[in-house]
């Protein structure tokens, strides 16, 4: 299909080329104003919050986007204000410890911009349990595909996100921040069913699968059944290399993180396509750009190993 | 009681009825071109003595009902010398009545009252005029019917060149084009630059941008109605073109002299000739590609008698493309993309009384999109290995029966039924090979409606005419079942003989969607039907004018209009218009809009200098607020072809019977696009580099769209016929107009294709 599309640009093309001109024109509307932006993550568990404030750049200039260092920035915590302390370019720090349940909302108060205020977040709890399956095919040492299991008995309207890698050695990161997950081999997912009703990966509550690093989904499909995921391993011939473990993370996530990961991930996947409508990427600051998200990792991740067949983990 | 009430209600209808017949009787008959025997739709029947009148149907028929007496009859129709009749009225009387002298040829000035003109109870539609089409400066010479209509108030083009049309704020799939009644669904030809109409083949072209009769519905915002010639019944005659882009030939006459007659067009474009080596020298590997359009237009009809005919009209218009892929790392690849449509249909019509006239129609029409892509031997290029195809499309066969009648001098009545039954194909896939032989993709969705309509052009009284009916509908697909109960309401207030006002409404209902990027026909724009996910659009319009003409000078109108929208369909953010497939109901959010809009035209049919000044002040919103279907945020944002200003001039001036010059210039607000305005920085590890922040959908404005084009025609005769040289020039002045805003690599700054610069174009046409 590929080689038809290109075919078809390439007659049209062709079609315009004896009477088309290019010019470089003037962008005739004002330079708009940089905009504050305010990123911050609080996780269930977690001693240090970090947040990072910076300004919007307008979309012809070129360069880093400028710190904003002379702002206040406050965390409100079930309605205790903690300020937070600028510890490096743009980035404001916290020590206080969260758990799920906690209500949060950050605001920053900037000479050039006023004050900026997300809106009140909770931290969601953690999943129950998660077991994991490595399929392999008879005869074969190759892990074809993982299955995952898992409970939910969250509300309706809670959000996750599962994170699959292969490592060196088991999960070593027990006690370091959220932030270090952020490392995937996985490259396909394929379907995930409940109570034997197959939903095509392409259900529109994935959106975010196109990176292929992690599966984004909201609990509205499966209310209170065991959820039951078949990810399929794209190369699975390289699973017989030193890297033996399958680490799987699953987080349950805010729904405004769940909203800022699916729009972000949709407009990265189709901002430089013609044939795409565009996406406005999500933010729950008020006055500002950005996202408060609030996350909660079960640490509970499960490590596969290649010499078991169809093992229950 | 009740019982009592309805039967004495029954009585006085009965008794009004006998009371109106009496002393009354009808003339009736068609009105027909004296030197082509061309029925003439629209022409008026005026008694001046009564002061009553009637006007052609699409058939040339009229009826009229008057007091026995004496009569006199004016024949009338624009471009014609009009006939008189006088004659005492004592029964019912058939008259068919020849006009001739055209005043192309003669030097008289002739106007006729049009049922779409002042007098006439319809507003918000607008006869093109043919004669126009042909002289007026168009992009490669091209003649070009739908070009001409988004000339007309109220109508906005979509891009540089295309014929997408965009009518008071209505979508692309919102139009309704008929060519002899029967739907044609893809009206485009070479990615939507050249329409699929050839003006050889057409005898009159009305479009309605609201207060739609009841006849029509299926589509919430405009009906193009094109009728194509019959041929003539006297002798043979035909033309033929060749321009820059296309060549045409239409040859009609008489099979049986003044009963059987036939008219055929055609015509095919030769671009592979450029394009061919163009890909040829820009390609890589050894392609051997080329485009090329045609479509053919064949009409027969036959006359039994004054009271019936029968036609039978075949329509066939495709576009294709074809690639030839040699050694190269794909191997050797053969690709033929072919998409259009087919339009056939048998129509009979037949005078019952002289009050009751009945057209029916059997039709079956089908747009298709279809690629055969086959794998060769690498070695031997005549091996196919593997084939794969790809098809789409819709087709609709469908009976109709249409009357007219007009039982009391008041009143003129059509209704009718039509019966459809669609086939919609979204995708289907087919892989074949020596090994395997597999169909994948969407099964064809079925889908019946099942349309009524009744309406009533009732004199009230002598200023005040009114035009009620409505239009019920029943659409059933996959086991869901839509009504719609469609009332239409028009009113006409004669204020003197040169002023009137009108006003109307419309309830419309669109059981159908284009899944399409609304600039760019692309040919794999898919027809779908409504789901359960994606109901079918609605929209209310209310609209309300008033005409002046200044007799043997101008005709002045100004009309308002406001239309709400209901169950349009938007993508989603991220989504993409190619290769969608079944699962596009997934990639598209229901929503609302409204458009309003003023439309002024001044427009001269009459005297050396013809043509018209349109302008349009008009403003479209979308609203997708609705759960789960949120699109802006939930907040109101501009349509993509929000534009508020458009204004067309077109005039022709006929210098003497030799040389004739044609100038239009046209300028509307640009287009709207969405540009993210502020780049930021996103959330750490998410392996972005930035985000982009988008204030609304179709936040930002390309520059003004303004154009002249210019043509003269140079006209010979010849014993035998006539020559026409035309020499045009589009886009005079060589504006650069926007078709597309980008930003360059290093993303620094904005880029504009512009596409059709100033391009001459010389075309020769013999007629005979």
């Amino acid at each position: 299909m590929k080689y038809i599309k290109r075919y078809i640009i390439l007659i049209s093309i062709a079609l315009l080329s004896f009477a088309s001109c290019i010019k470089e024109v003037e962008f005739t509307g004002e330079e708009t104003a940089p905009l504050p932006v305010l990123n911050c993550l609080v996780g269930d568990g977690d001693t240090v919050v970090y947040a990072d404030l910076t300004k919007s750049l307008f979309f012809l200039r070129r360069g880093d986007f400028a710190p904003i260092i002379d702002a206040e920035v406050v965390l409100t915590c079930n309605g205790t204000e903690y300020p937070m302390t600028l510890v490096g370019d743009s980035v404001y720090k916290l020590r206080h410890t969260f758990a799920a349940g906690d209500m949060v909302s950050i605001s920053a108060t900037m000479p050039e911009f006023g004050t900026i205020t997300s809106s009140t977040t909770t931290v969601p709890p953690k999943l129950d349990f998660v077991r994991v399956y490595c399929n392999k095919e008879d005869g074969e040492d190759i892990v074809k595909s993982l299955t995952l299991k898992f409970e939910n008995k969250a509300p309706q309207n809670s959000y996750y996100q599962i994170k699959i890698s292969r490592r060196l050695r088991p999960n070593e990161y027990d006690n370091m921040s959220w932030w270090w997950y952020w490392s995937w081999d996985i490259e396909k997912y394929e379907y995930i069913s409940c109570n034997d009703t197959r939903i095509l990966f392409t259900n529109t509550d994935f959106p975010s699968i196109t990176e292929g690093r992690y599966i984004l989904f909201s609990a509205k499909n499966f209310q209170g059944d065991t959820v039951s995921i078949t990810i399929e391993l794209d190369n699975p011939q390289q699973m017989v290399d030193e890297y033996k473990f399958f680490c799987v993370d699953i987080f349950s996530i805010s729904e405004s993180l769940y909203k800022y990961i699916s729009t972000a991930n949709n407009f990265y996947s189709s901002h430089d396509n013609p044939f795409t409508e565009p996406v406005q990427v999500y933010t729950n600051i008020s006055g500002g750009l950005g996202v408060l998200g609030t996350i909660s990792y079960t640490p509970k991740s499960v490590i596969g190993v290649l010499d078991k067949k169809n093992s229950l983990l | 009681m009740s019982k009592i009430k309805y039967t004495l209600f029954i009585l006085s209808f009965v008794v009004a009825t006998i009371a109106q017949g009496a002393g009354r009787h009808t003339v009736s008959g068609t009105v027909i071109d004296e030197a082509s025997g061309e029925t003439l739709i629209g022409a008026t029947v005026f008694d001046s003595l009564s002061r009553k009148g009637a006007v052609t149907n699409a058939y040339g028929f009229f009826s009229l009902t008057l007091p026995d007496g004496n009569v006199s009859l004016k024949v009338s129709f624009v471009g014609y010398q009009p006939e008189r009749y006088t004659f005492r009225l004592t029964k019912d009387t058939v008259l068919n009545i020849k006009l001739g002298g055209s005043i192309s040829l003669k030097a008289v000035v002739v106007t006729a009252e049009r049922e779409h003109d002042l007098k006439g109870v319809q507003m918000s539609a607008v006869d093109i005029p043919l004669e126009q089409i042909k002289t007026m400066p168009v992009l490669f010479g091209e003649a070009d019917v739908v070009k001409t209509v988004q000339l007309m108030p109220g109508v906005q083009s979509g891009g540089e060149g295309t014929t997408g049309m965009y009518v008071r704020g209505g979508g692309p799939d919102e139009n309704l084009y008929l060519l002899d009644g029967i739907p044609l669904y893809n009206v485009d030809h070479a990615f939507g630059f050249f329409s699929a109409f050839n003006p050889d083949a057409i005898k009159n072209i009305t479009l309605y941008k609201g207060s739609f009769p009841a006849r029509f519905s299926g589509r919430l915002s405009s009906v193009l109605d094109i009728y194509s010639n019959n041929g003539n019944d006297k002798s043979y005659h035909g033309s033929a073109s060749i321009g820059a882009i296309s060549a045409r030939l239409n040859v009609e006459g008489p099979i049986i002299k003044e009963k059987t007659t036939f008219n055929f067009s055609a015509r095919r474009s030769y671009l592979d000739i450029f394009t061919r080596p163009a890909i040829k020298i820009f390609s890589e590997s050894d392609i051997d590609a080329g485009y090329n359009f045609y479509d053919i237009n064949a009409k027969l009809t036959h006359k039994f008698s004054d009271r019936s005919r029968l036609f039978a009209s075949f329509y066939l218009g495709n576009d294709v493309i074809t690639i030839g892929l040699n050694e190269s790392v794909f191997g050797n690849m053969d690709m033929r993309y072919v998409w259009g449509n087919i339009v056939t249909s048998l129509r009979w019509n037949y005078m019952i009384n002289p009050k009751l006239f009945v057209n029916v129609t059997g039709s079956y029409t089908r747009y298709k999109n279809n690629i055969v892509f086959d794998m060769k031997d690498f070695n031997d290029r005549d091996i196919t290995l593997m084939e794969f195809q790809y098809k789409s499309g819709i087709q609709d066969l469908s009976t109709r029966a249409d009357f007219d009648y007009h039982p009391w001098e008041k009143h003129s009545i059509k209704f009718g039924t039509t019966y459809t039954y669609h086939i919609f194909t979204p995708d289907v896939l087919v892989l074949e090979s020596t090994d395997f032989d597999t169909n994948m993709g969407a099964p064809p969705t079925l889908a019946h409606e099942l349309n009524n309509y009744l309406e009533d052009s009732w004199d009230i009284t002598s200023w005040l005419r009114a035009n009620i009916g409505a239009n019920y509908t029943i659409f059933n697909v996959n086991g869901t079942t839509y009504q719609s109960l469609q009332p239409r309401v028009g009113l006409r207030f004669l204020a003197g003989d040169n002023l009137s006002f009108k006003t109307g409404y419309a309830h419309m209902t669109q059981y159908i969607h284009l899944l399409s990027n609304s600039n760019v026909s692309m040919p794999n724009d898919l027809w779908v039907p409504a789901t359960e996910n994606v109901q079918p659009m609605k929209s209310d319009q209310i609209a309300a004018g008033a005409f002046y003409n200044i007799p043997d000078i101008v005709e002045l109108s100004v009309e308002g209009y406001y239309k709400y929208m209901r169950n349009l369909i938007e993508y989603k953010d991220g989504a993409s218009y190619m290769f969608s497939g079944d699962s596009w109901d997934e990639m598209v959010y229901s929503g609302d809009g409204w458009s309003y809009g003023v439309e002024f035209m001044a427009r001269r049919t009459v005297g050396k200098l013809t043509g018209w000044v349109a302008y349009t002040w008009s403003k479209t919103d979308r609203l997708f607020d609705r759960e789960g279907q949120t699109l802006n945020n939930g907040k109101v944002f501009p349509a993509k072809y929000d534009r508020r200003h458009d204004i067309s001039i077109v005039m022709n001036y006929k210098i003497n019977e030799k040389i004739d010059l044609s100038a239009t210039w046209v300028f509307s607000t640009g287009n709207a696009m969405t540009l993210g305005l502020q780049n930021f920085k996103p959330l750490d590890g998410y392996n972005m580099d930035y985000l982009t922040y988008l204030e609304s959908r179709n936040n930002y404005r390309m520059p003004n769209y303004h154009r002249l084009d210019l043509s003269t025609n140079f006209k010979r005769k010849f014993k035998r016929g006539e020559r026409t040289i035309n020499i045009s020039v589009y886009n005079v002045y060589n504006r650069q107009n926007p078709y597309m805003l980008y930003q360059n690599v290093s993303g620094t700054k904005l880029k504009q294709l512009s596409v059709f610069m100033l391009i001459p174009s010389v075309a020769y046409t013999y007629k005979f």
